[in-house]
C-alpha cells in the first residue's frame, strides 16, 4: 500500500535533482522572491509494507541530491525513519542551501521534525 | 532618503540636516524589505519579531500537501522599527494559538553585512511537546538553525 503523500520541498533558488534510495531521480524545482520563496515541492511515497526502490521506507533511508546544472557529485545523507512509524505517515524532507556544496535537509512526521543534519553531521532528534 | 536628492544636498550643505539624522529619520518612507515566516507543521502559531505585533500563521496538513503557510514580516535595517529583523540581535517569539503553552524565544543575529534589500525566510518547525526550532534563511540561504533559548 503506498501513499503518495510525501513530500521533497525545495526552500531555494538553484533546482535539486533527488533520488530516494537509489530510485530513479525526480526534479524539485528551485523558488525565489517572485514566489515570496515559498518553497517548490516534488512527490514521494512511504511504502513500509512493500520496500521500494524510490520509497521512503521503515528503518534506513538515503537521499541523494544534487543541482541540475553544473558538475557537482551527488551528495548522499542517511536517516531513519522508526519501525513504529504508521504507514499512513506522511514526511516532508526539506532541503536548504547551506553554503558552496553543502545542504541541510530536515525531516519531518506529519509536521514534527524527526531528523536533522547535512551531509557530514546527520542528527537524530527524535524517533 | 535619496543621498543624491538636489534638495537633501542642500539641506546638508545648510547644516539643517545631517546625514545620520536624515538616515534614521524614516519619515513616511517605509524602506523595509519584504520577508516571510513559514509554518511547517499543523497548529496555528503567533509570533512575535522584536517585540512587535503578533502575527498569526496558519497551520498545515494533509489537504494542504503540507505546504507551509505563509505570513509576512520585513526586514527593517536602516528603521529598525518594532516587529522588524534587523541588522544584530533579533529576537523571536513563538507559542500555539491554542492553549496556555509559554513563548519560545529564539534568539539569532543577522550580520550587519547583510544587504538591506535582503529578503529572509524564518521557517517554523515542531519537535515535540510545546517546543519548536527556527531556521532562518537569507534569500534562500540557510543562515541559522536555532533552538529556543
Amino acid at each position: 500500500m503506498a501513499t503518495n503523500n510525501s513530500y521533497v520541498f525545495n526552500g531555494q533558488v538553484i533546482s535539486i535533482d533527488f533520488s530516494i534510495n537509489n530510485g530513479s531521480y525526480k526534479t524539485v524545482a528551485g523558488t525565489d522572491a517572485s514566489a515570496n520563496w515559498v518553497p517548490a515541492s516534488a512527490t514521494v511515497a512511504f511504502t513500509p509494507l512493500t520496500p521500494t526502490h524510490g520509497n521512503l521506507q521503515w528503518g534506513k533511508n538515503t537521499i541523494q541530491f544534487m543541482p541540475t546544472q553544473g558538475a557537482w557529485t551527488a551528495q548522499s545523507l542517511t536517516f531513519e525513519i522508526s519501525g513504529s512509524a504508521n504507514p499512513q505517515s506522511q514526511f516532508q524532507i526539506y532541503l536548504f542551501w547551506e553554503s558552496s556544496t553543502q545542504f541541510s535537509v530536515e525531516v519531518l512526521l506529519n509536521g514534527q521534525v524527526i531528523y536533522s543534519g547535512n551531509q557530514t553531521q546527520a542528527v537524530a532528534v527524535h524517533r | 532618503m535619496d543621498l543624491t536628492c538636489p534638495l537633501f544636498v542642500v539641506l546638508c550643505l545648510s547644516g539643517l540636516a545631517s546625514p545620520v539624522e536624515a538616515v534614521t529619520a524614516c519619515g513616511s518612507v517605509d524602506p523595509a524589505t519584504p520577508s516571510q515566516v513559514f509554518n511547517a507543521q499543523v497548529i496555528d502559531l503567533v509570533l512575535q519579531v522584536n517585540s512587535g505585533t503578533q502575527v498569526r500563521v496558519a497551520g498545515t496538513g494533509p489537504m494542504l500537501g503540507w505546504q507551509p503557510t505563509l505570513s509576512a514580516i520585513a526586514f527593517d535595517p536602516l528603521c529598525q522599527r518594532r516587529g522588524n529583523l534587523r541588522w544584530g540581535e533579533n529576537t523571536v517569539d513563538v507559542f500555539p494559538v491554542d492553549g496556555t503553552a509559554a513563548p519560545s524565544r529564539f534568539v539569532f543575529s543577522i550580520p550587519a553585512s547583510m544587504n538591506v534589500q535582503t529578503q529572509f525566510q524564518l521557517y517554523v518547525a515542531w519537535i515535540d511537546t510545546t517546543r519548536f526550532k527556527l531556521l532562518v534563511l537569507a534569500d534562500g540561504l540557510l543562515l541559522a538553525v536555532v533552538n529556543p533559548s
